[in-house]
């Protein structure tokens, strides 16, 4: 299937490239530092709850830059734009083939999706056994938080392609990480709207999520990394810790949002074929 | 027995870009088995007609079959090969990964590609480079993998957009055998190329495009001597000589005693002769000059625009 011959080739292109290699490496020394961390906070508490819940934080904080930095790899990963490619004569041998455009853009698509859930999966792992071996605390559910996150990378690669469809690459890597800084903005003026209890500020806070759903997806990752702080330090507290808090959400994301944003990958991922299989090359 | 398709058929094949027209009325039929030239000066539309044929591109209007398939149709891609004017490869890829994976796109079984990978290197004298990563390649080195990646599949039909622009003479005469090779295999080549020395060594038809349309088109052969040309060194060819010659013979170019005389047919060289020597003319020298591609290139991109098209002084003929 054509498809599979060009997910193996963007795999290939990445295990080839030392850009990936040193992202990876990265991580895992990223990984490192928050273990490390972990440990000196363990050493340094009063008490195992004190340990715990900084911990927590620690992980949270970990997680909330770990969504940057895949935000970052979700662009990055997609390689040149198609457009690009188009245009300096990569694809035009490749398309005279009997091939579809869409099993070309799928195929990518296809590609640069397992190597985001293999970093996903590795810095996930890492990151929670890094503080669990550490302080001995485990999030409640960790592979949720790491499927929500894969989804928000999702979202900015599948605006990737779109964009990448008619613009070249650096306009069509900058566009969908403006996006993702746009929606993480709406999603701290919602949190702000919520605790001062302004609505509109919330509404639109709703509104951006709607069309860019990266940061209700991310918050929604760290509702599942969140300890479970009513059964450590009773109500009152864990309300009053998590309000306002931009790193994570006491409220689990809504499943129609999480439905939302599988159909905004499919559409975006749709858009980007229709648009680049009536493009001229 | 049905007669297969033309290997390339269009009619009236139009692609315009917002208010550009980049080819306005592509008219032609290549049969099958047949090494056609196109040939046409910068910006005449022929990439745009390649790009048009190889479904790379939608024309604005009028219809075109390739193999029988209308244009863009993936069955006919399937038994196409295509080489484009301006190609990159995966620089990452060794020349045989590069060969792997375009057979695989051409729906080549992996037991065919592992015979025919080996083939296509060898016939274009890359078999030694083949461990080698793309881009350590030198453009013309990039250029031969481009022709293996055309006939990685075996097609029926090789569209070969300017395949030899990258090459050393050596290079194209190694092409020219390829080509030789692929038409005694019965295998239909398109070829778009600027070299006319190229082309006439190794077409059969040629179609010349100007402006977006077909200026000329036919048998090679008969193009060429369609017209017939007189050198004349002669003394006394006076005005009334010349007035008095028939309307079909057309006087080219006349200065002193050198005339060059366009006729019709090789044998009205005796009847043009008798004609110089009956009014008085001091025949001194006659002979038949052969036009080549060059000459009805020149001439059939002039006489299509009216007045001459041509920026350089140096490429224009003398008229008379």
């Amino acid at each position: 299937m054509a498809i599979l011959t060009f997910t193996r080739l963007s795999l290939r292109e990445a295990s080839r490239s030392r850009v990936l290699a040193l992202a990876f490496g990265l991580t895992l020394l990223y990984i490192g530092l928050v273990g490390w961390g972990s440990k000196a906070i363990a050493d340094h508490s009063p008490n195992a709850l004190a340990a715990v819940s900084s911990a927590a934080g620690l992980e949270l904080v970990a997680f909330f830059f770990g969504s940057f930095m895949l935000a970052l790899l979700a662009v990055f990963v997609a390689g040149h734009s198609l457009r690009q490619e188009a245009e300096n004569g990569l694809l035009l041998a490749i398309l005279a083939k009997p091939v579809r455009r869409l099993d070309v853009l799928a195929g990518r698509w296809l590609g640069s999706a397992l190597i985001l859930a293999a970093w996903v999966a590795l810095f996930t792992a890492g990151v929670v056994l890094a503080v669990g071996l550490a302080v001995g605390f485990y999030p409640p559910a960790p592979a949720q938080a790491g499927v929500l996150m894969l989804l928000e990378s999702l979202v900015v690669l599948s605006l990737r392609l779109l964009f990448g469809s008619f613009l070249g690459t650096l306009a069509s890597g900058i566009v969908p990480l403006l996006a993702w800084g746009l929606a993480r903005i709406a999603g701290l003026v919602e949190i702000v709207g919520k605790s001062l209890g302004i609505s509109s500020m919330v509404t639109a806070g709703i509104a951006t999520s709607l069309v860019i759903p990266t940061d209700v997806l991310s918050r929604g990752a760290s509702y599942f990394l969140l300890p479970d702080l009513v059964g450590l330090a009773g109500q009152d507290l864990a309300a009053s810790a998590a309000r306002g808090n931009p790193f994570a959400s006491v409220a689990p994301i809504a499943g129609p949002m999480v439905v939302w944003s599988v159909l905004y990958v499919l559409v975006m991922v749709a858009a980007a074929a229709r648009i680049f299989s009536r493009r001229d090359v | 027995m049905v007669s297969p398709a033309p290997a390339i058929q269009t009619a009236a094949l139009r692609k315009e870009y917002g208010k550009t027209t980049a080819l306005q009325e592509l008219t032609l039929t290549v049969p099958r088995g047949e090494v056609f030239g196109f040939l046409g000066p910068n910006g005449a539309g022929k990439t745009t007609a390649v790009k048009l044929l190889t479904g790379l591109a939608r024309p604005t209007s009028g219809q075109g079959w390739l193999l029988g398939k209308p244009l863009g149709d993936r069955e006919a891609r399937r038994r196409m090969g295509f080489l484009p004017e301006l190609f990159r490869f995966h620089e990452w890829l060794s020349a045989q990964e590069v060969l792997q994976l375009h057979g695989e796109l051409a729906g080549l079984s992996s037991d065919l590609r592992r015979k025919r990978v080996p083939e296509v290197l060898e016939l274009v004298g890359l078999s030694d480079r083949g461990d080698d990563r793309v881009g350590t390649f030198s453009k013309g080195m990039q250029q031969r993998l481009g022709l293996a990646q055309a006939l990685i599949n075996r097609p029926e039909l090789v569209i070969l957009d300017e395949p030899t622009s990258a090459l050393d003479p050596i290079g194209r005469r190694d092409v020219r055998v390829l080509i030789q090779q692929l038409k005694s295999d019965g295998v239909t080549v398109f070829l778009n190329s600027h070299l006319l020395s190229e082309i006439e060594l190794v077409c059969d038809r040629v179609a010349i495009v100007d402006h977006g349309r077909v200026v000329q088109e036919g048998a090679l052969q008969e193009l060429l001597t369609l017209s017939h040309e007189l050198e004349i060194r002669a003394g006394g060819i006076t005005a009334a000589v010349l007035d008095g010659m028939p309307a079909c013979w057309k006087v080219r170019e006349h200065a002193g005693a050198h005339l060059l005389l366009g006729v019709p047919r090789a044998e009205d060289a005796a009847e043009v002769t008798r004609f110089l020597v009956a009014h008085g003319v001091d025949l001194l020298e006659l002979s038949p000059r052969r036009t080549n591609l060059e000459d009805l290139f020149l001439e059939s991109i002039t006489s299509d625009n009216g007045n001459d098209p041509l920026p350089s002084p140096l490429l224009r003929r003398g008229n008379s």
